[in-house]
């Protein structure tokens, strides 16, 4: 019996340890991982700032129902995007995707100060290309003017600034530059009269020697003096303008060229970082700075070769200029397009659509003033696509349903098929599960429903069917436990009526207990027996015949003298049939003593008070034996000593 | 007058004496007839004493006057026992039927009166009987 209890107890204990264990054992047990679709799914994100590969790869293995690979779809995959063959790096993607999310719940930027500063970067551009008029320096300096006041603007990041302060560096170096050219101007000239003097000396230094040679002058005059000493300090002042005409020019040419591949730096840059129209006013400014100039971007390589690979092309600003203007062409272009799935209801066409347009101009105004509503009807599909995932990872495959159909009431290209198979299939998995369970707690196999249980919760963990098998066999445990110790309590105490009482209870839990349920039948065979007795007992008495009533219990009590509630009975009906009781156990008295002939007149007696009597009718036929088997005796002893004496 | 009430007081006693030996003989008479008519001559069954205590009238004999109830038991060889009601107060009284009593054959309501013997159980033997 212990070891029947402990059956039941070790099994419920395996439900109740087995479901929150089982639940995380699910997610590394898992399903046979899936032929990977992410990859395919977005080309737009490269695979190489993947996070979490191992996380990534349970969750793929887990996600037989495909709704994990969708929603990946719909998640940044990469720390950097491919637009058209050209990598722009979002930084980290975890940031960024909380960006996209943000900007799914953020009202669109149409405050006073969005529209000014969108409205201030597109005058800026008209204003360089020409609109307005004036000459070109005075469009220029309005349009730097313009760029600092644009970067008053928090939305602007100080980019505009940036662009300002380059070109002033400009603007500083060329006046610079200006200075150093009239002080080269004016070296220059101060070297022709040095230049001009050396020579002056040195003619007449050799007009000398010529006039010594040809004997003009006395032969006792002295040699002409040497020159050099004139001409000395003139040469040490050329070779210092030399060295510092060469010095400007140096210069120059430097400056020219580093600011020319600083400028190009800061428009590649705005390009990379997806700041198109401060790539397009920086270009703007570019034509008129470096007017005539070669625009091949030279510097800043690893930049370019950021965006632009390996690719063997001559890149110019031009180029630039073309890739912002087709970003921002393409990104008005998707708007509508997402425009037509959301009225189409195709939210999950229109999520990814999103998701490439906001990380391609995620600071354009287009993308900043896009309405709320559509956001968040998409970002609502995506909360629900994870919650759906979620429900499926954990296998809650109600809360999995009721998101399954709401998606579909609102997304029309959302193929439920898939998770809906999965659901199903769990479901009906897990429920065969359960029916082996019942079957190995038929036969008691405490490792078959083990096994049974286990696999049951792996497939579907919240299978109400689990719940109730536990809730079974628990309380069936509890019950047989319970009822195991009342009914050897109340044996020991020969409570006989305790468990007459509680019979269906241990009648129940004892079915099993091959023991105590053998005693348990002889005891309610004994109570049946004291039960009936009483029930005639009661009957007898409403009709008055109380002998007949303390008749039936004696007799029951002969048996059964230990139930309280039938001596109880028997006590008060013996009252009041006295006389009867009286003589009966008078009777039985003198036939216990051998005293037949008295006992057969007692019964005889009590006879009269009460005919039915089975008492009577008992001890008349045994008293009457008795006394034939006395005259039995004596008739052959007589006959006996008869045959003696003939003999 | 005087004379006649002298003379009636001398005749008195020999009346009175007359009259009771004549009252002693009708009394007599009447015992010896009323002996007759019970059919009689042993003790009666005293039936209330002897049911509370047969033993103690254990070697008694007495004349009972009783009607067939029923055989209460039969024993081949042995003999029978039959229940009587007593013709005086309807009480119960067993009696043990030897087996040399073979004629003996009552019927149920029959009116017996019998010469019995009390033996050392103190059971009723039937010596005799004669039909009422």
């Amino acid at each position: 019996m212990h070891s029947k209890v402990g059956f039941w107890l070790s099994a419920a204990l395996v439900i109740w340890m087995g479901l929150p264990v089982a639940i995380p054992a699910y997610a590394q047990n898992g399903v046979e991982p899936q032929a990977e679709e992410t990859n395919a799914t977005n080309g737009r994100f490269s695979q190489e700032g993947r996070v979490n590969e191992g996380e990534r790869t349970a969750d793929e293995s887990s996600d037989i129902a495909g709704i994990r690979s969708l929603l990946q779809t719909l998640n940044l995959q990469a720390k950097s995007m491919d637009w058209r063959g050209k990598q722009f790096n979002l930084g980290d993607i975890g940031m960024a995707q909380a960006r996209f999310e943000k900007y799914l719940n953020s009202p669109p930027l149409t405050t006073e100060d969005d529209l000014t500063y969108d409205t201030m970067l597109t005058q800026i551009s008209e204003r360089l290309i020409g609109r307005g008029g004036g000459t070109e320096e005075l469009r220029i300096s309005e349009a730097w003017r313009m760029l600092y006041r644009a970067s008053e603007f928090p939305i602007d990041a100080g980019m505009s600034e940036i662009l300002a302060d380059r070109i002033v560096s400009f603007w500083q170096t060329s006046e610079k530059i200006a200075a150093l050219n009239m002080q080269t101007d004016l070296l220059e000239s101060d070297r022709q009269y040095r230049e001009s003097k050396i020579r002056s000396i040195g003619d007449q230094e050799r007009q000398d020697f010529i006039d010594l040679t040809r004997g003009k002058k006395n032969e006792d005059a002295p040699a002409p003096p040497n020159l050099e000493h004139l001409s000395e300090p003139e040469r040490k002042r050329l070779s210092k303008i030399e060295r510092k005409i060469l010095e400007n020019e140096a210069y120059e040419a430097t400056s020219r060229t580093t600011q020319k591949l600083e400028y190009q730096s800061l428009v590649l840059q705005f390009f990379v970082q997806r700041r198109f129209q401060h790539a397009l006013i920086a270009n703007d400014f570019y034509r008129y700075i470096f007017s005539a100039e070669e625009n091949t971007l030279e510097g800043a390589d690893a930049l370019r070769s950021q965006v632009f690979g390996d690719l063997d092309v001559k890149i110019t600003t031009s180029t630039l200029d073309t890739l912002a203007k087709e970003a921002i062409a393409d990104v008005d272009s998707s708007l509508q397009t997402i425009d037509f799935l959301l009225e189409q209801g195709e939210v999950q066409s229109a999520a990814k659509r999103l998701l490439e347009a906001f990380y391609l101009g995620e600071y354009l105004p287009a993308i900043k003033r896009y309405p709320l509503e559509k956001k968040r009807k998409i970002g609502a599909y995506i909360r629900d696509l994870k919650s759906l995932a979620s429900a499926l990872e954990v296998k809650s495959f109600e809360r999995a349903e009721n998101k399954l159909k709401e998606i579909e009431s609102y997304v029309k290209d959302f193929d439920v098929g898939r998770a809906d198979a999965f659901i199903q299939t769990s479901k009906q998995l897990s429920n065969l599960a359960v029916r082996k369970a019942l079957t190995a707690a038929y036969v008691q196999d405490r490792l078959g429903i083990e096994d049974a249980l286990a696999e049951a919760v792996e497939y579907w963990p919240t299978n109400p069917e689990i719940n109730e098998f536990a809730e079974n066999l628990l309380s069936k445990t509890d019950l047989q436990d319970m009822a195991s110790m009342d009914f050897d309590r109340f044996v020991r105490q020969k409570d006989y009526r305790a468990i007459f009482n509680e019979r269906f209870r241990f009648a129940a839990a004892l079915a099993l207990d091959l023991k105590r349920n053998s005693e348990f039948l002889e005891i309610m065979k004994r109570m049946e027996a004291i039960e009936s007795a009483m029930a005639q007992a009661r009957e007898l008495a409403r009709i008055e015949n109380t002998f007949g009533a303390w008749e039936v219990l004696e007799r029951v009590y002969r048996e059964h003298s230990d139930d309280q509630d039938l001596n109880r009975m028997r006590g008060d009906y013996a009252v009041e049939a006295s006389a009867f009781a009286s003589i009966i156990s008078g009777a039985e008295k003198s036939r216990n003593q051998g005293d037949f002939s008295k006992a057969l007149f007692a019964y005889l007696k009590a006879r009269n008070m009460y005919p039915a009597s089975f008492f009577v009718e008992e001890g008349i036929r045994e008293c009457v034996a008795s006394i034939l088997e006395s005259e039995r005796r004596v008739v052959t002893a007589e006959a006996t000593s008869e045959e003696a004496a003939i003999e | 007058m005087m004379s006649e009430v002298s003379s009636s007081p001398e005749k008195k006693p020999i009346l009175w004496m007359f009259g009771a030996v004549a009252l002693a003989v009708v009394l007599l008479v009447g015992v010896v007839l009323l002996r007759e008519v019970s059919g009689g001559t042993k003790a009666v069954l005293p039936e209330a004493e002897f049911a509370e205590a047969p033993r103690n009238f254990s070697g008694n004999r007495y004349e009972y006057n009783g009607r067939i109830d029923r055989l209460l038991g039969f024993e081949e060889g042995v003999g029978r026992v039959i229940l009587t009601s007593s013709t005086m107060g309807e009480r119960p009284v067993p009696l043990f039927v030897p087996m040399e009593m073979e004629r003996f054959s009552p019927n149920p309501g029959q009116v017996f009166r019998f010469n019995l013997r009390v033996d050392g159980d103190g059971v009723l033997h039937i010596e005799s009987y004669e039909k009422l």
